[in-house]
């Protein structure tokens, strides 16, 4: 393990040191799996996006600017391959429910969002990652900067790019969407 | 006061970025209004619901890095030759740089090389034959002798006539077996008349 400090390790991987970067990948693996895991809603395509993230940092690395922070780079770098990814998934999964129509193919789904069923804690997580799932993209970059990796709006706005009243703009309107879907749910474990 | 921006108060103050003097006033909202407080109970155990995000066994990250490893090696290697674009655009260069050198050698080897020049590579042959024509040209005697010796050499080389064409085709018993009895009546009618006999009656 490279116990040198993040400087040290970013310097030498602008100078193509590809030790220092394995480093700085054992430093934020985690976290950054964490972000894309949380956009994508699924392990497989995490696993893919977070090794796309790595490589996008290696290819740009000499371009990052000396004196700025390097967690916010790769941060924006995970929140721009992942909506790239929504994006892409979000075409395809509309030209398969085009198809579908065409075809008057019924998919034979339930309704995500219904209550019946347990109304364990257990269910509350899974229908929370679904609803999770369904928030706009860059909703859903907010909500996971902050909720889960605890950053702060300020920190969240610098990774997105946006003001701080944007990122406190798309947390409540997130959790009034979460909590409107989720509701029923929220009922039976209050009770 | 309205309830649409205590509900963003609210959001910002489970983020920790609600001012004190905010956080007061949504305190004091929060004591005379139900509905908020329904609300923010709703926010609060939707926070606790969040599930932890998924992590993996120290093997899966080791497999991780593993293949990471690999693809930035990729990456690399794919890097080297733009590199080396330098020598490639002038790869017509370096190919005719390798030409001359390899004429210049062979040069080198053919006329310079150490006992000889390609003069003496093939004048041992040439001049004993030169100096006898020349001889031969000043005396009829030797000329006579040297034709004569350049033909028995000539006949030695080449293949006898007689010895391709020595069997002759009516000794090969297979011939005379293959001809149809027509064939053999008009080869008698010819030999006959060729001898004066005027043929088969």
């Amino acid at each position: 393990m490279d116990e040198r400090p993040e400087d040290d390790l970013v310097e030498e991987a602008r100078r193509g040191g590809r030790e220092a970067f394995a480093g700085l990948v054992r430093l934020y693996e985690r976290r950054v799996y964490g972000v894309v895991f949380r956009m994508a809603g699924d392990r497989s395509d995490a696993d893919d996006l977070a090794q796309e993230v790595f490589l996008t940092a290696w290819r740009s690395i000499a371009s990052f600017r000396r004196g700025s922070s390097f967690y916010t780079w790769i941060y924006r770098i995970a929140v721009n391959v992942s909506l790239t990814f929504l994006r892409k998934r979000r075409r395809e999964k509309d030209r398969a429910e085009f198809q579908e129509n065409i075809a008057g193919v019924d998919t034979g789904r339930d309704d995500p969002f219904s209550p019946e069923g347990s109304s364990s804690r257990a269910e509350l997580r899974v229908r929370m990652d679904e609803a999770i799932a369904s928030l706009p993209g860059h909703f859903r970059a907010s909500f996971v900067l902050v909720m889960d990796q605890g950053l702060s709006h300020a920190d969240a706005a610098g990774i997105l790019g946006c003001s701080e009243n944007t990122v406190s703009w798309r947390m409540h309107k997130a959790r009034k969407i979460l909590q409107a879907r989720l509701k029923p749910y929220l009922g039976e474990v209050r009770s | 006061m309205r309830c649409e921006p205590i509900e963003k108060w609210l959001s910002d103050d489970l983020d920790g970025a609600l001012s004190p003097q905010r956080k007061s006033r949504l305190e004091a909202h929060l004591r005379e209004c139900r509905d908020c407080r329904g609300y923010r109970a709703d926010l609060t155990r939707l926070q606790a619901g969040i599930p932890p995000s998924a992590d993996r066994s120290p093997e899966y990250w080791a497999s991780f890095e593993r293949r990471l490893e690999s693809k930035l090696a990729i990456v690399d290697r794919a890097r080297k030759p733009a590199r080396a674009t330098f020598f490639a655009g002038r790869r017509w260069a370096w190919a005719a740089a390798g030409f001359l050198v390899m004429a210049a050698v062979g040069v080198y080897f053919a006329v310079s090389r150490p006992g000889g020049t390609l003069e003496t590579a093939w004048a041992p042959y040439e001049d004993p034959l030169a100096r006898l024509l020349l001889e031969a040209e000043a005396d009829p005697e030797v000329e006579n002798l040297v034709n004569r010796e350049l033909q028995a050499s000539i006949a030695d080389a080449t293949p006898g006539v007689e010895d391709d064409y020595a069997v002759p085709i009516a000794a090969d018993p297979l011939f005379w077996e293959s001809l149809s009895d027509a064939e053999l009546e008009y080869i008698a009618v010819e030999l006959e008349r060729e001898s004066g006999n005027g043929g088969l009656k």
